[in-house]
């Protein structure tokens, strides 16, 4: 915290903000790098702070992130984050800056983490992979751990929920002069649900799920500033299913575990110094049994380590400038069962970021970021952001800037054969070796490309321009606005390249597709202290292939009575799982006397195409999508005495449940929660 | 993904009515239902891979006569080498009468345009034939093989084969003559499309219309 101070000591003093009517504005963090006012900040960006996680009483990170204004969660082997229109594993998640890695089918499950520990959490919206490289194209997500403040402290929570979920945990801080500690552990388990009595199984597994964390950090007299923190996460969850009247047993394990050194120095009062290790892991394991003997049925080990040096120096070049400069390697390494040996890849990144406030109303940030990978092709990321600050009541925003996704370890390395059907599919680093392989046991009945033809991918990338500001209105209002265009290029999808002599065909991976999201995200908010605030998202999505098809006339309905049509663009219903249209309603307020604070979230969505029915592969048809619906939470809270806060209510307080359509949604879930703070 | 839909812009041409035609063109042709044409439908379970199969056997159909010559599930096979079938279903693989498949001047192309604005068959050098004619997947047939090749998609999660809207199968029957196809249904009972489930509704049953001119020419309204 000390560093952080020094560094902003060192800032560019350009805003207003000293007035006295007004707060201060929180500073954040993830949009630049350095430590900057939000309200200050070129590029649009929203924050959830210990107030609001404290206050909603969600207990993992999916329940907060869902009723935040322009986040919308998406369901694909687990629940992720949708931004800006995009799937989840276009958003990069950060713990303290680091990226988190253990993905499922692409998506990180946001079960996965407690939102206890937590400072805050910041969410950059549109491309910064200027400052984070691979990933971070729909936007960023940085989770920010508490830091020890208090001489002595320490909280214990037991929380109840539906569902027989319980959740019991403690965390504690430290501050001695020049050291500081936090520690967390945390236990959650559920029972799981079963919406589909008649289907054997359950439809959501129990799960038990553990965290441990620790932030320990030393003040190295004044100039220098030691911490290291780590995190140890272990998920077991346990379901069960049915093939052929047969019952199966399933179990998987996860864990995953970072460890994070820094050291920071403030060299002279213009130059600061930043160094980083970042190791961090990630192991699967599946295993299904058949019930009655326990013959195994499946099993698949997986496991992934990430590690990571970096060095970054901070220089301020004038009172209006500052040179941010940033270097870096990783080491990637994988090793499963769908892979035929360990797999390791490494890369280098150099950064360059440069913040001017060019008049005291007008700040420009420029940056690019250069990525070169064993594996693909380097690439180039530049960012251009301008904040324009014509009155203190006034900001307008604008950015241009390029996003990019490194292609997976499947794409590159996958080696599979599905036994049953007989295709294989192979990633393109192993692509020519494992064809020689099939056509030397004469498995290959024709080629239909020219394996030459199958080299290194380009990452994923997208162009992504964002525009927008805030008006303070003089009611103490703010309405905040942004519209966004990213244009993503290079998606990569399968294509068959051989046929086998089993009629069945050899895929690998290729650069293919192409869509584009955008939209408008705005909000309400009452300022300085919320007590209702509105928000309202506008998305539109679509592949380009698809609109071109429709612009060729060669892209066909069928309707409910069985008519076939040629599609127009607004027959088509873009990508799966998107709502047009979203909204967020927060109600904030105590109830006269008693001492009750409540908080009332409402959460509302469009339909979202979520399948295709007639045969054309995209979502035209009235069936094709899920509805809308909106969804209420409602959370009382009350202090019992100066150590003791009880907080109660329920998620989902109507009970929406769609059993088929929305296996995800449980209905009705209530809870009581404790916290004890000394 | 959708590749396939490109693929198949092939570009069609309309070729003029045969001036010293001697149709009437007020002539109504009818357009006929064919049902739950069984094509080999799933009896068995393989013994290695635990997987339903069928016969591997073909159904053979006359479009002329609109009635099945061979059912798959006969053993005596002497009729698939005539001439008296225009289409063979077995599975999703459809085979026109000629080419490597049979002995007739059968052919066939997917058109991408619906079933109704389909007026004419296209001139002769647009029609394809099997062992002759290579998809882009390599394969030498008229009706290409695979999902977005030819008349139907696979969708990969749910394992659902449905028909491509707006592809128009135009066959040259057997014995010159021509005639326009839509399929409707791959499961018994023809079910909603949103609402198939396989165990109710088993594959490999197709349900299709289709117009047949029997006087030659090309017209097909």
């Amino acid at each position: 915290m000390l560093t952080l101070l020094l560094l902003l000591g060192i800032l560019p003093q350009v805003g207003p903000d000293t007035s006295r009517v007004i707060p201060l504005p929180p500073v954040v963090i993830t949009a630049t790098h350095s430590a900057r006012a939000l309200t200050d900040v070129p590029v649009p960006m929203q924050l959830v702070d210990a107030n609001t996680i404290t206050r909603t009483g969600a207990a993992r990170l999916s329940d907060l992130l869902a009723e935040q204004p322009g986040l919308l969660l998406f369901e694909d082997h687990g629940t992720g984050l949708m931004l800006q229109g995009f799937e989840p594993d276009y958003t990069l998640f950060l713990i303290d800056g680091e990226p988190i890695i253990g993905r499922t089918a692409s998506t990180l499950d946001l079960d996965r983490f407690t939102v206890q520990g937590l400072e805050r959490i910041e969410i950059v919206r549109g491309p910064t992979s200027s400052l984070y490289g691979s990933e971070a194209l729909a936007g960023v997500v940085n989770l920010i751990r508490r830091r020890p403040q208090s001489p002595l402290a320490a909280s214990l929570h037991a929380r109840t929920e539906t569902h027989n979920t319980h959740q019991l945990g403690a965390t504690s801080e430290l501050k001695r002069g020049h050291l500081g500690a936090s520690f967390l552990m945390d236990h959650y388990r559920t029972g799981g649900y079963d919406l589909t009595p008649d289907v054997y199984g359950p439809t959501a597994p129990a799960l038990r799920d553990y965290t441990a964390d620790a932030l320990l950090q030393w003040d190295i007299g004044r100039r220098s500033h030691l911490s290291l923190s780590g995190r140890w996460h272990q998920q077991q969850r346990q379901s069960a299913f049915a093939l052929q009247g047969l019952g199966y047993d399933e179990q998987h394990h996860q864990t995953d575990y970072s460890l994070n050194p820094r050291f920071a120095l403030q060299v002279t009062r213009r130059l600061r110094l930043e160094a980083s290790g970042y190791a961090s892991s990630y192991t699967t394991r599946t295993h299904m049994t058949r019930q009655g003997d326990g013959a195994l049925y499946y099993q698949d080990r997986f496991e992934q380590a990430y590690r990571k040096l970096e060095l970054r120096t901070q220089h301020l070049l004038t009172d209006h400038q500052l040179l941010t400069l940033g270097s870096g390697i990783i080491q990637e390494a994988l090793q499963g069962d769908r892979y035929t040996h360990r797999i390791t890849a490494h890369s280098g990144f150099v950064l360059m970021q440069h913040e001017w406030a060019l008049r005291p109303w007008v700040e420009i940030i420029s940056g690019f970021r250069f990525d070169a990978h064993s594996d693909y092709k380097a690439r180039l990321s530049p960012r251009l952001a301008v904040l324009f600050r014509p009155s203190d009541r006034y900001r307008l925003r604008a950015s241009i800037g390029s996003g990019f996704k490194a292609p997976e370890f499947r794409q590159r390395y996958l080696v599979f054969t599905n036994a049953a059907a007989g295709y294989s599919v192979f990633g393109v680093m192993r692509f020519r070796e494992e064809l020689r392989r099939l056509q030397e046991e004469g498995q290959i009945a024709q080629l239909l490309i020219d394996p030459q033809k199958v080299s290194k991918l380009r990452p994923e990338n997208s162009v992504a321009l964002n525009v927008g500001g805030e008006i303070m209105l003089s009611s103490g209002l703010a309405f905040s606005l942004n519209a966004f265009h990213n244009e993503v290029r290079d998606l990569i999808d399968t294509q068959p390249v051989a046929q086998k002599t089993n009629q069945a065909f050899v895929y690998t991976y290729f650069n293919v597709e192409r869509l584009f999201t955008r939209g408008i995200e705005s909000t309400l908010t009452p300022w300085p202290s919320l007590t209702l605030a509105l928000s309202y998202q506008y998305v539109e999505t679509a592949d380009r292939d698809v609109l071109e098809a429709i612009e060729a006339g060669q892209l066909f309905g069928r309707t409910l009575s069985g008519r076939d049509y040629r599609l127009r663009r607004n027959d088509y219903g873009g990508l799966m799982g998107r709502s047009r249209h979203s909204g967020t309603v927060h109600l904030r307020g105590e109830v006269p006397q008693t001492g009750i604070q409540f908080t009332l979230r409402g959460v509302w969505r469009s339909r979202y195409g979520y399948r295709d029915v007639d045969g054309n592969g995209v979502i035209n048809r009235p069936d094709e999508y899920v509805p809308g619906y909106s969804l209420w939470h409602l959370t009382l809270e009350r202090a019992l005495n100066r150590h003791l806060k009880l907080q109660g209510g329920t998620f989902n307080l109507f009970d929406l449940r769609r059993p088929a359509l929305m296996p995800f949604q449980p209905g009705r879930r209530w809870f009581v929660m404790l916290t004890l703070h000394v | 993904m959708r590749t396939g839909f490109l693929l198949f812009a092939l570009s069609f041409v309309l070729t003029a009515c045969d001036s010293g035609s001697t149709l009437r063109e007020d002539q109504p042709i009818e357009v006929l239902t064919v049902k739950d044409l069984p094509a080999d439908p799933l009896t068995s379970t393989d013994p290695q891979t635990g997987r339903p199969v069928g016969t591997g056997r073909y159904t053979f159909f006359s479009l002329r006569t609109s009635e099945i010559v061979l059912r798959y599930d006969e053993a005596d096979r002497s009729d698939s080498a005539s001439t008296a079938w225009d289409l063979a279903f077995q599975g999703t693989h459809i085979l026109i009468n000629g080419g490597s498949s049979g002995p007739g001047q059968g052919g066939a192309v997917v058109l991408s345009a619906p079933f109704e604005e389909i007026t004419e068959a296209p001139a002769d050098s647009a029609f394809r034939i099997d062992g002759q004619h290579e998809c882009s997947n390599g394969v030498r047939r008229a009706i290409c093989p695979g999902s977005g090749q030819g008349w139907y998609h696979y969708d990969t999660s749910t394992h659902i084969i449905t028909p491509i809207p707006g592809r128009t199968i135009v066959v040259r029957t057997a014995d010159g003559r021509y005639a326009k196809v839509r399929i409707l249904s791959y499961y018994k009972g023809a079910p909603e499309p949103g609402q198939i489930n396989p165990e109710t509704h088993p594959a490999r049953y197709y349900t299709f219309e289709y117009v047949f001119q029997p006087d030659g020419s090309r017209r097909l309204q």
